[in-house]
């Protein structure tokens, strides 16, 4: 049961913050298992993102097939008020998804056999987002956060969750 | 601010909405078309006479029950507590005088640096929170004219969220 990673939208579709739990995927004769000390963070441009790709081109790819199943669902889904597009889960990793009124996308990868993590991004987004992000007037709204508070507090959250490894 | 302060409760302020406010009202106040010294110091000016105004009536509404002051000494102190409290929801941590008109004032966790951080270098973001002192400056100079005292106040900060008021008392 662990979290693998975690990307953040903002509303014109850029990826904000990118946090990753396990080491980088690059080639066959890497190492398998991941040790639970190892985070990769960022929004550099140089980055990798978890597979291995540049940070840019997976989180677009991630975006789009977050969007174009949020839009399915809604369109499938006839009754008003109801919340839509929530998680999909393969048998290698559980993705969760979560949405703010402001436009803002938690994306979250976990093991398979998670729990909802709804509450949890729920959690991340009213206490972390919000208190060291909107609040925070050394912070630019829709730019990339790069912000030491954020970081921590995150980091602390993630940890403290009981399907964290 | 606080609800110490009235006898009604409903008529309360979310705190947010204050917080976002202040944030606004500085970056507001540091846009101009050109980036000069003096513009900086123009808005520090602005900020600081806001601040000033603010003062003089916070003070009257807290010291309404209260009995006068016996000396300087004691308005400062009452500032470290009760006014400092009505603002910030906690006291000054550390008040230091050279009994001859100078006064030192520390806050070790400054309630509106709680929150600011950034990737920058700590003197980039210390000159950046510089900017959010001119507001506090001025309610401290303001309260101590409305109770009878004539000052100055300059702020500090080093690394937040620690920061420090320098008030000096004008001679009488």
């Amino acid at each position: 049961m662990t979290i693998y990673n975690l990307y953040i939208f903002d509303r014109h579709c850029k990826c904000v913050s990118f946090t990753s739990w396990t080491k980088p995927r690059t080639t066959a004769t890497s190492p398998e298992s991941s040790s639970p000390g190892d985070v990769t963070q960022g929004t550099a441009k140089g980055a990798i993102g978890a597979t291995g790709m540049s940070l840019e081109e997976e989180a677009k790819l991630v975006y789009g097939v977050v969007f174009s199943l949020r839009n399915l669902v809604s369109k499938l889904n006839a009754k008003p008020g109801s919340e839509g597009f929530i998680s999909y889960r393969t048998n290698a990793y559980k993705l969760h998804y979560f949405e703010t009124p402001t436009g803002l996308k938690f994306v979250m990868n976990t093991d398979p056999h998670m729990d909802s993590m709804r509450d949890a991004l729920r959690m991340m987004y009213s206490h972390i987002y919000v208190e060291y992000v909107t609040k925070n007037p050394l912070q630019r709204l829709d730019g990339p956060i790069e912000n030491e508070l954020f970081r921590n507090n995150l980091q602390k959250f993630v940890r403290s969750l009981p399907g964290f490894e | 601010m606080s609800a110490i302060l009235g006898q009604d409760d409903r008529r309360l302020v979310a705190e947010s909405a204050f917080d976002l406010l202040v944030l606004e009202m500085v970056d507001v106040m540091h846009k101009s078309p050109t980036e000069t010294e003096n513009d900086k110091e123009a808005a520090y000016f602005k900020l600081e006479s806001l601040g000033y105004r603010v003062g003089m009536a916070m003070v009257e509404r807290i010291t309404r029950d209260r009995p006068r002051f016996l000396d300087t000494l004691d308005a400062v102190k009452f500032i470290c507590k009760d006014y400092w409290i009505a603002l910030f929801k906690k006291q000054i941590d550390n008040l230091k005088t050279n009994h001859r008109g100078v006064y030192v004032l520390t806050d070790n966790n400054f309630r509106w640096f709680l929150r600011m951080s950034s990737d920058g270098s700590s003197a980039e973001i210390s000159r950046q929170a510089f900017a959010y002192l001119a507001f506090p400056c001025g309610l401290i100079r303001g309260a101590l004219a409305n109770l009878g005292v004539a000052s100055v106040v300059i702020a500090e900060v080093s690394t937040i969220p620690q920061c420090t008021f320098q008030i000096k008392i004008a001679k009488a």
